[in-house]
């Protein structure tokens, strides 16, 4: 069992830093914390392992709560994970009572991510010395799985995610074959032999995309006109004190985020639910009742432990930024999944700190230092936009060191709006080319190991039953208006 | 341009790229003789079968294309499109200079020019505020990248 | 007040602009990266060991990125397309420089490269694991796999690799087909080793000492015993079998080379910092406890680079022909 360590200073200094740039980050129109952790890898490169770890979950965590800030002072959602905040958190700011609702939002995001630490602490390392027993084709299995879960539930139709999917596969196999000598379509040019890298690939899919969207949605030259807010201190003990409810979203947080794809938005929209029909006065949800403001948003950051939980023990993400969380592990010098566990324990309990201790920074920074974030809120996007852009661009160029790289970014910007017009789903194209090689080099090993007979997927006892379990998922999506898919594209739309 | 008619014909886009592994697999990987045999060698294995799976896949949605879909307008006339878009798609032009200029004329030089351009198209016009904001952005992440983290930022290929 | 920001602001702008033009600073100006090809393992921190003592002496950080791939190809290449100006320097393992080449596919070889120094040397050994009563000894083991040809599963790593061209060696002088599973690196397929998945595996010094306990090793992959510092056990010679290979072929060994047409104040600069760090007792003590063999610098020295690359190469050949032996067999 793994125990937290406690932190250096100079980790928890990047912690705070992380959190700190999470939320400013989050709280600007249309960024997140994807973009902050892709824009600060090339920093965490430059550190010891750990503390550029830190700095990634402080980001990771602060990012998801960002969201909310501007949610509830501009009733706009800066995030669309805060999108079911507003369903309370907006009557609440009509009333007069954005105070109150800010300050519940972060005291329950703080202890509500607390809660999927807990289970984060808990139960990885359980999955993980689990996971040591599966061989070749039970990753590939659970690497399939993975695909066919994010298909399921990101927006849009079933087929246009597999189909998003399996495009994502395929970049995923340009470049150098795992084990033969060969390059695979690299259309003949030396540029292509070391694949797509994944940074360039995100920053098109969503950084630029994104700008290039709000330029066309016009007020550039605009501030959001958000007013500043003190809030009282005393909120957290008002918040402690519906500790039902933060315990019940917390797990229900934590669940839906370790589930492949499902992801903080679905988190916030399930729990939110769930804190209404267990409510005595049920009548009261939308009309600025602060439980419905605490359920989201202790769901959605407890929805970051729970992706952290497979992305540590498997080294299968759930989500875009557990993606790139992983390749920042590997950029660091270190293997992800269940061997990082007993091969470099000090990776695995530093992750575990700095998440915990994020959690308590998000607690501060929320309650002392909301005027900074406001005055981020109210940047105007002729200013920030233009920024953005040179940062995909020189972030990009710091990862991968490459000039020719770099092209891949309005190419997968231009792909990304294409896609987004024809309501195809973005998520399986980040998730994809990570799990591509484990899927593809597992499941070549696997019939390398059994001379090249399939029947090694269909008797094995661990590899059949998650095959079976994501065929039956699939099927059942795909039937017509199925409850699985109604029920997860509720936050999405 | 109908919605039906624009998704069918994203189809036909996105139709092109099962096929270009199919010719790929078909031509460098079979002359390369890693087109077959067992998974150690078979280059085109799974790539191949992803690529099966993604046709049929298309194939299917087109299908649903005229089951599912609406028969909506999907996009204004150009003339719209541009009034709506023009400024986005400036910008995406002049985003593809920087990547260029970035390589040729280095960070330093095609930064501002970028920043004070980019500025103007999103319609920003105080002239003592471009000209600080490209300057002052320049130097921040110049700051950022070269100096704490000693990124060597391109010089400019054209200089040298 | 405003004014005075503003003109420090313009004087920053212009100093940097004017610093990036005299951009040519000395050698290094930024870190120096060590493209390492394999898997992150024992052999990784061999790397880090001398990268951080390079380091030093360089006064620049020298980071080992990991970059996997085609048994090592895919970092040689990383390497080979970025600028020659010795940031970027390769952890040449015999296989990607050497091995792989003989298969005729790449589109360098080992001489293309410009030397820096030897890093170090592992053994393998063949083990198994410790409570497995069906091997008690080597013997054993190879009779299994006559009289089941293809049927045992054993890791050596990637495909073109060292550890796998020894092993497929031997069990082609005793007529032993075997399947091997191809790994990044041999610290991946421990896990499918250990439990149960794979029938042995072939490991370097360095997974030995992190192992121990977990393992019996039938035996050393050498034609003579091994030093003190790896692994013991019998070699296949006491069992009256040949290994059909001898001194550096029959061992992996790294030896660190830039992209070539590095200007040459750069490679000596290179150079100079890498003799320091290797010439230091600690760095040496260091690569022994971690099972790795240290290289003597004036042997393995950039003069002999050359000698070297085509002396061991006549030996690969033989174990390139093992290999395709084995695909044959277990198919």
């Amino acid at each position: 069992m793994l125990d937290l360590i406690p932190l250096t200073l100079g980790q928890v200094g990047f912690t705070a830093l992380g959190v700190f740039m999470g939320i400013i980050i989050g709280v600007m129109p249309g960024l997140g914390p994807l973009l902050g952790m892709v824009l600060l890898i090339p920093f965490a490169m430059y550190m010891e392992p750990v503390a550029g770890l830190s700095l990634l979950i402080g980001v990771f965590v602060g990012g998801t709560f960002g969201g909310a800030v501007t949610a509830i002072l501009l009733r706009i959602p800066g995030t669309p994970i805060a999108a079911a905040t507003l369903l309370d958190g907006y009557p609440m700011a009509q009333q007069g009572r954005e105070r109150d609702a800010l300050g519940f939002a972060v005291a329950a995001s703080a202890v509500g991510g607390f809660v999927g630490g807990l289970y984060l602490v808990l139960g990885a390392p359980i999955l993980a010395s689990f996971a040591l027993k599966f061989a070749p084709p039970e990753y590939f299995a659970l690497a399939f799985a993975g695909i066919v879960c994010i298909a399921i539930v990101s927006r849009g139709s079933t087929i246009k995610g597999l189909i998003v999917g399996c495009l994502g596969l395929l970049i995923a196999t340009i470049g150098i074959d795992p084990f033969a000598f060969f390059y695979r379509f690299n259309m003949e040019t030396q540029w292509l032999i070391g694949g797509i890298g994944i940074v360039p690939l995100v920053l098109g899919l969503f950084a630029v995309s994104e700008m290039l969207y709000q330029i066309s949605a016009g007020n550039l030259d605009k501030g959001a006109g958000a007013r500043s807010v003190m809030l009282p201190p005393s909120i957290v003990i008002d918040t402690v004190k519906r500790w039902i409810n933060i315990l019940r979203s917390g797990s229900i947080g934590t669940f839906i985020g370790a589930l492949p794809g499902a992801g903080s938005v679905i988190a916030a929209f399930v729990s939110y639910a769930a804190a209404k029909s267990s409510s005595k006065e049920p009548e009261s949800f939308g009309q600025g009742n602060p439980d419905g403001v605490i359920a989201t948003e202790a769901a959605n950051n407890a929805c970051c432990g729970g992706t952290l939980i497979p992305s540590l023990a498997l080294a299968l993400p759930g989500d875009p930024c557990t993606a790139v969380l992983l390749a920042a592990i590997l950029l660091l010098g270190f293997i992800p999944g269940p061997q990082l566990f007993t091969d470099s324990p000090e990776v695995i309990t530093g992750i575990f700190s700095s998440y915990m201790a994020a959690n308590v920074f998000l607690l501060i920074f929320g309650l002392l230092l909301v005027p900074i974030f406001v005055w981020f809120v109210n940047i105007r996007k002729v200013f920030l936009i233009p920024v953005i852009f040179v940062l995909c661009v020189v972030g990009s160029f710091g990862v991968t060191n490459s000039l020719q790289d770099l092209w891949f970014i309005p190419i997968f910007a231009i792909l990304a709006l294409l896609l987004m017009k024809f309501d195809y789903p973005l998520a399986p194209l980040t998730i994809a080319p990570v799990l591509g090689p484990i899927l593809e080099e597992n499941f070549r090993r696997s019939l390398i190991m059994s001379a090249d007979d399939v029947s090694i997927f269909f008797t094995r006892p661990i590899c059949t039953t998650i095959l079976v379990i994501s065929a039956v998922a699939l099927i059942m999506s795909l039937l017509p208006g199925n409850a699985l898919k109604r029920f997860s594209q509720k936050g999405t739309n | 341009m109908t919605n039906r008619f624009g998704q069918l014909a994203f189809i036909i886009i996105l139709a092109a790229i099962p096929v270009f592994v199919f010719y790929d697999i078909g031509t460098r990987f079979a002359a390369e003789g890693v087109d077959t045999g067992s998974a150690e060698n078979n280059a085109a294995m799974y790539p191949r079968l992803v690529a099966v799976l993604m046709a049929v896949l298309l194939a299917i949605q087109a299908f649903r294309t005229f089951t599912h879909i609406s028969e909506d307008e999907l996009w204004p006339g150009i003339n719209e499109f541009v009034r709506v878009h023009g400024r986005a798609i400036t910008a995406f032009f002049l985003f593809l200079f920087y990547i260029w200029g970035f390589r040729w004329f280095g960070f330093v030089y095609s930064t501002p020019i970028f920043l004070f351009l980019t500025q103007l198209v999103l319609g920003y016009r105080n002239p003592v505020g471009l000209v600080v904001y490209s300057g002052g952005v320049t130097a921040a992440v110049y700051y950022a990248f070269a100096k704490i983290l000693n990124l060597a930022l391109p010089a400019g290929d054209f200089f040298g | 007040m405003k004014l005075k920001g503003l003109r420090q602001l313009l004087v920053a702008t212009v100093t940097s602009i004017a610093m990036a033009g005299t951009a040519l600073a000395e050698f290094p100006d930024r870190q120096v990266q060590v493209v390492f090809p394999w898997s992150p393992g024992v052999a990784y921190a061999v790397s880090q060991v001398v990268a951080d003592r390079m380091g030093k002496e360089l006064g620049q950080p020298m980071p080992v990125s990991s970059l996997t791939g085609a048994s090592g190809v895919k970092a040689a290449l990383d390497v080979l397309n970025s600028p020659a100006n010795g940031y970027k320097v390769f952890d040449g393992y015999v296989a990607p420089i050497l091995f792989a080449p003989l298969l005729g596919k790449t589109p360098f070889q080992c001489e293309d490269f410009t030397p820096l120094y030897g890093v170090g040397s592992n053994g393998f050994a063949i083990g198994v694991r410790k409570d497995d009563d069906r091997f008690p000894d080597l013997p054993a083991l190879i009779k299994m796999a006559q009289e089941n040809p293809g049927e045992l599963r054993y890791s050596g790593a990637a495909d073109i690799s060292i550890p796998h061209m020894v092993a497929a060696l031997m069990l082609k002088n005793a007529n032993a087909p075997a399947r091997s599973i191809p790994y990044n690196d041999t610290g991946e397929g421990w896990k499918d080793f250990l439990s149960g998945e794979l029938d042995f595996m072939v490991l370097n010094s360095g997974n030995y000492k992190a192992n121990k306990d977990d393992i019996r090793v039938l035996a050393v992959m050498s034609d003579r015993p091994m030093s003190e510092h790896g692994i013991p056990g019998p070699i296949p010679k006491d069992f009256g079998i040949e290994l059909g290979v001898e001194g550096l072929a029959a061992v992996g060994w790294n030896w660190w080379v830039v992209k070539p047409g590095t200007p040459d104040e750069v490679v000596d600069k290179l150079r100079s910092a890498m003799l320091t760090a290797l010439s230091d007792p600690e760095t040496q003590s260091k690569i022994n406890e971690l099972g790795f063999t240290p290289l003597p610098p004036e042997t393995y020295h950039p003069d002999f680079y050359v000698e070297n690359c085509a002396s061991v190469r006549e030996q690969l050949q033989a174990g390139m022909e093992a290999i395709q032996w084995e695909k044959e067999m277990t198919r």
